[in-house]
């Protein structure tokens, strides 16, 4: 072999290198659109991130003045009235935390329903409405705070962040039963 | 065949409205023999309830000024119960009444309160005053 087919390997070798580097970088940015998208309404609570299923929620509200109702306990101020129709107020912060949710301009009541069961939860804002594939959620890792571990559905990862997916149906049960 | 008796069902319920700690409670009419201010109030032979203890206020939101004492005859019991003050009668209809929301129902220890009405959509408890006098 003389000087010159050795360089025309190097050179094949190095073009096809740069060609694998740029298909495994192809790789990652494909996405596969078979998988399943399910819609999140993302929450904040202290400074966490929070999530439910977007098919559970009805509407998101600014925060409006809660008539107090005697005798619940401090994770229910109230009720409120939403176009004629009274609905109670749960504050997620309160029932999960044991901290109540301090209203500022930011605070919002999202309006949940789950098999017959309707609510206001009250939270400290919300931040995004977005589709997620599915196949996202992970199983709830065993270290999280016990208050939350009867509610968690799953993880997904979220930006930089994760986000702790709730059941709503759970807590409504908690305080049911 | 025997006939079923008829049974007459109201439409609008006459309500004494009191205001306490910025919420609404009514009462139905009906079920008030009268209403003294604290000068009037001849308290022998009464058994004296306060309102906020029955309905489980929180402590820290009771307020101490006591004004007026609504009359319950209920024979063989007369009852006076202590209320801060009066708002308005008013007469509300059905169409304006709706049911104790499930999760307030399966939390609340104020079983007396029966409905929430909507008046001019300010949200008012509806407590049944004869359940609020059981033990």
């Amino acid at each position: 072999m003389n000087q010159t087919d050795d360089s025309f390997s190097k050179k094949y070798i190095d073009k096809t290198e740069d060609l694998l580097k740029v298909a495994r970088t192809r790789k990652k940015e494909i996405i596969d659109l078979d998988q399943k998208l399910a819609k999140f309404v993302i929450f904040l609570m202290g400074q966490s991130y929070y999530a439910f299923h977007g098919a559970d929620v009805k509407e998101i509200r600014h925060f409006e003045k809660i008539s107090f109702v005697p005798g619940c306990p401090d994770y229910i101020p109230g009720v409120i009235n939403i176009r004629g129709e009274i609905e109670s107020v749960l504050d997620l912060n309160e029932f999960i935390r044991g901290i109540p949710t301090l209203e500022t301009s930011k605070t919002r009541i999202i309006i949940a329903e789950k098999r017959d069961l309707k609510s206001g939860i009250l939270v400290d804002s919300v931040i995004d409405v977005l589709d997620l594939p599915l196949n996202d959620i992970k199983k709830p890792i065993s270290t999280h705070d016990i208050s939350l571990r009867d509610y968690l559905e799953g993880e997904i990862p979220y930006k930089d962040k994760c986000l702790v997916l709730l059941d709503i149906e759970k807590i409504f049960e908690k305080i049911i039963l | 065949m025997k006939k079923e008796p008829c049974k007459i069902v109201p439409n609008k319920i006459d309500t004494l409205i009191v205001t306490v700690m910025e919420s609404s409670f009514g009462m139905d009419m009906a079920q008030i023999s009268g209403i003294l201010s604290v000068d009037q109030m001849d308290t022998e032979g009464y058994d004296i309830v306060n309102f906020y203890e029955k309905l489980h206020f929180p402590e820290n939101a009771v307020c101490d000024v006591l004004r007026r004492g609504l009359l319950i005859e209920r024979l063989p019991h007369r009852t006076l119960i202590l209320i801060d003050d009066l708002k308005d009668i008013v007469s509300i209809g059905i169409e304006c009444i709706h049911p104790v929301p499930p999760l307030i129902k399966a939390v609340t220890k104020a079983q007396a309160i029966w409905a929430f009405a909507l008046v001019n959509g300010k949200i008012i408890s509806l407590v049944d005053v004869y359940q609020l006098l059981q033990k």
